[in-house]
């Protein structure tokens, strides 16, 4: 080989590794800079990869100490400092040394590829390794716990109307504390009220606490089940009655009904065996279903609207609520069970300006059966006669001993065990839980 | 342009010398390596150490093996400089005419320089620095190869003259002859009591020979990286800020720029001596002490406190990286 293709070859391999070290360099930089943003919620912009070539580029054009490049690179040949003399010789065209000293070259087996590795190399690829896997495996840093993207922030700071309008610089740079969660006071149950009211509607009331929230609605869905099956086999029933092989196909069934009245009632009926009390008794069932359907579409309402329950006590297409009962003391179709009716009645009382506990109809109960008519209730209007009393009752919104300027806030389940431990009827639920919304938002 | 063959030549002639040498003198591998680092850099070299240790042997073997013309000069205190250099005398019929000195030879021995008068000693050396003597108005150059071996005396006696740091630096080696081993003790007085004694070598090479291995050392390249290198090791030795607290505290003048010389001279010399055509940062740092110990001006501390310019030379050969 001569004299100046070995310089040369030594010389584009020194290139290539400069070269690769500042690629090496530049990626490494990128990489931390992108996982940076990373962390931040950002991410590089593609433009940015133009880094590496450029670090490519410039370490590979940089002008460099050839002679101590040299000298490196016959160290690490094994040849020490021949290149770099061979590279002076040739220079000073000192043709003899020259010859000798390439003769020495090419005597010795040259690996070239020790030029391209190393330890440098090695910690090249090691701190580039490392910011690879910073920057693909750090998460990013979650807004309550770090640094939050201002574009995130912002969204977090102005209010919905609000961010179409540009926000001041310095609103960015604030970020808002979460609102504190509140732990419910002691005397609130911490299970869901519509759950609890389906419970009662199927006589589920637990004695000793509250159901955990799965177990109960199993309970209940095992009772619509039963409620199901026992109105499909009274509905096809023979006429001229029940056989007594019927009755003791149903009784099993009856006897696994949670609601003890309605329980009575329809063995009551079983035993009677007409066609007449089936169907009583299928109605019984139906006004069970109708309450808890009556139930559930108040419960998905936001705002219970004041005078709805006026209409139920009129008996107008809303059993659960209804106050009449069918004679012979089988509830008809639209009349309610008689526990249910207590808490209702209650309600419906409370509506009509009534204490809590006391009933409509002057404290009497009904008997099952007898269809009482129920006075119209005037209309309630939020602030006004026994709503004014429940507002003055100070739902806890605000927590006992917390500042005046606190943000707590409660869940809006959390807002409706509340309303509810604190006797507030379920029609004013609603009005209630707006009128502190209003006030909370600086309204009055 | 140095030629493949003269390279050549010139390792085989050096390599012959060597032998030469190393059969008439036992031992001392270190002085004649280091005194013939002198002769093919063109620099002179001075021995140090007592007497009857073979530094008159050494230099005459070395100049009849090189068939070179050798004078030796022994230094007293009367010595004049005309008894150096040489005088106009005047005779009858032709007038003035210059008689040159001893120093008019290849290779010289100023045997223990130290006893001269420094009016003396200061005439030697500008011979040596000038290579040329003038005498009567008339210069008279000094015939290449000019080689000057001096030695002295370590010992400190009686009407000594050590010589000043200025002209100490005037030699780019100094080598310092040691008591030979045992062994070495031996082969030394069997060779002197058996037989006819020593008999000085035939030469071996040429003066021609000479000046020509000269060249070939000259032309060998020495990277830039190399050249700093031995520019902070001279560097190093000065008591300067940020230097080694060493040399700070114990060295009151470094080397001069002639270190530097001497250190890719020696450099040079060396990696030639080793068979190779190129200088390697280890060449320097064998370099470093011949080249270097006699050029630091030690405080009076060191001096107290036993502290060598060897130590010093061996903390900033340490100190310093090699590129």
């Amino acid at each position: 080989m001569e004299a100046q293709a070995l310089l040369m070859r030594s010389l584009k391999l020194l290139r290539l590794r400069r070269g690769l070290g500042g690629a090496a360099f530049a990626s490494t930089g990128l990489l931390l800079c992108g996982a940076v943003l990373h962390l931040l919620g950002g991410d590089l912009p593609p433009l940015a990869w133009a880094v590496v070539p450029v670090g490519a580029a410039i370490g590979a054009l940089l002008p460099r100490d050839l002679e101590r490049g040299l000298l490196w690179a016959g160290r690490r040949l094994g040849v020490g400092g021949r290149l770099a003399a061979l590279w002076l010789v040739l220079a000073r065209e000192e043709g003899g040394l020259a010859e000798l000293l390439r003769r020495e070259l090419c005597e010795t087996k040259l690996e070239w590829i020790r030029l391209l590795t190393g330890r440098g190399t090695a910690a090249t690829a090691l701190s580039l390794s490392l910011s690879l896997a910073a920057f693909l495996l750090l998460p990013p840093i979650s807004p309550s716990t770090g640094v939050v993207p201002s574009s995130e922030l912002k969204e977090a700071v102005l209010p919905e109307e609000a961010t179409s309008e540009p926000a001041p610089e310095t609103e960015v740079a604030v970020q808002p504390a979460a609102p504190e969660r509140l732990a419910l006071p002691e005397d609130v149950a911490t299970s869901l009220p519509f759950q609890d009211l389906l419970a009662e509607i199927y006589g589920l009331t637990p004695t000793e606490g509250p159901l955990a929230s799965g177990e109960l609605t199993d309970e209940v869905q095992a009772q619509q089940g039963l409620l199901r099956q026992l109105a499909q086999e009274l509905s096809q029933l023979a006429p001229g009655g029940l056989s007594q092989t019927e009755q003791r196909a149903l009784l099993p069934l009856i006897q696994q009904l949670a609601r003890e009245d309605l329980r009575e009632q329809l063995v009551r009926l079983v035993e009677q065996a007409d066609e007449e009390a089936a169907q009583q008794a299928v109605q019984a069932m139906e006004a069970v279903r109708r309450a808890e359907e009556e139930l559930m579409q108040k419960g998905s309402t936001p705002t219970a609207r004041a005078g709805k329950g006026t209409e139920a006590g009129q008996g107008e297409g809303q059993p659960a609520l209804a106050t009449a009962s069918g004679e012979g003391g089988v509830p008809a179709a639209g009349e309610r069970p008689e526990s249910l009716g207590e808490e209702l009645a209650e309600e419906e009382g409370e509506l009509a300006g009534l204490a809590p506990g006391e009933d409509s109809s002057g404290g009497e109960e009904p008997p099952l059966g007898q269809a009482t008519a129920k006075p119209v209730a005037p209309e309630v209007r939020p602030g006004e006669g026994g709503a004014r009393g429940y507002l003055a009752a100070g739902v806890p919104v605000e927590p006992e001993g917390a500042a005046p300027g606190d943000t707590a806030a409660y869940s809006p389940e959390e807002a409706e065990l509340v309303l509810r431990a604190r006797g507030v009827p379920l029609e004013l639920r609603g009005v209630v839980r707006r009128y502190f919304e209003i006030l909370s938002q600086g309204g009055d | 342009m140095i030629t493949e063959a003269q390279v050549a030549r010139a390792e085989q002639g050096f390599a012959r010398l060597r032998a030469t040498i190393a059969g008439a003198i036992v031992g001392q591998t270190r002085v004649v390596e280091v005194a013939l680092w002198g002769l093919l850099s063109g620099g002179h070299v001075l021995l140090e150490g007592v007497p009857g240790l073979g530094k008159t042997l050494l230099v005459r073997t070395l100049a009849h093996a090189l068939g070179l013309t050798f004078s030796r000069i022994q230094f007293t205190p009367d010595l004049m400089p005309a008894d150096i250099l040489g005088t106009n005398v005047f005779t009858e019929g032709e007038g003035f005419r210059f008689l040159p000195g001893p120093i008019f030879a290849h290779i010289v021995l100023a045997d223990e320089i130290n006893r001269a008068t420094p009016k003396t000693q200061s005439a030697l050396l500008e011979a040596m620095q000038e290579r040329q003597v003038t005498a009567g108005g008339t210069t008279h150059p000094l015939e290449e190869p000019f080689f000057v071996l001096a030695t002295q005396n370590p010992i400190e006696m009686e009407g000594t003259y050590p010589l000043p740091e200025a002209q100490l630096d005037r030699f780019l080696f100094k080598a310092e002859v040691t008591y030979p081993e045992e062994k070495e003790l031996v082969e030394i007085i069997r060779r002197n009591t058996e037989g006819g004694g020593i008999a000085l070598p035939a030469p071996v090479m040429s003066r021609e020979d000479v000046l020509s291995a000269r060249e070939v050392v000259a032309a060998y390249p020495v990277p830039g990286p190399l050249m700093e290198y031995a520019a902070r090791l001279v560097l190093a030795t000065h008591p300067r800020p940020g230097a080694l607290e060493t040399v700070k505290r114990y060295v009151r003048y470094g080397a001069s720029p002639r270190g530097g010389l001497a250190l890719i001279w020696g450099a040079k010399a060396h990696a030639f001596l080793a068979g190779r055509h190129h200088v390697e940062a280890g060449d320097i740092r064998t370099a470093a002490l011949p080249a270097l110990v006699h050029r630091l001006v030690l405080t009076f501390r060191a001096e107290a406190e036993g502290i060598t310019p060897h130590r010093i030379v061996a903390e900033v050969l340490e100190e310093v990286p090699a590129p």
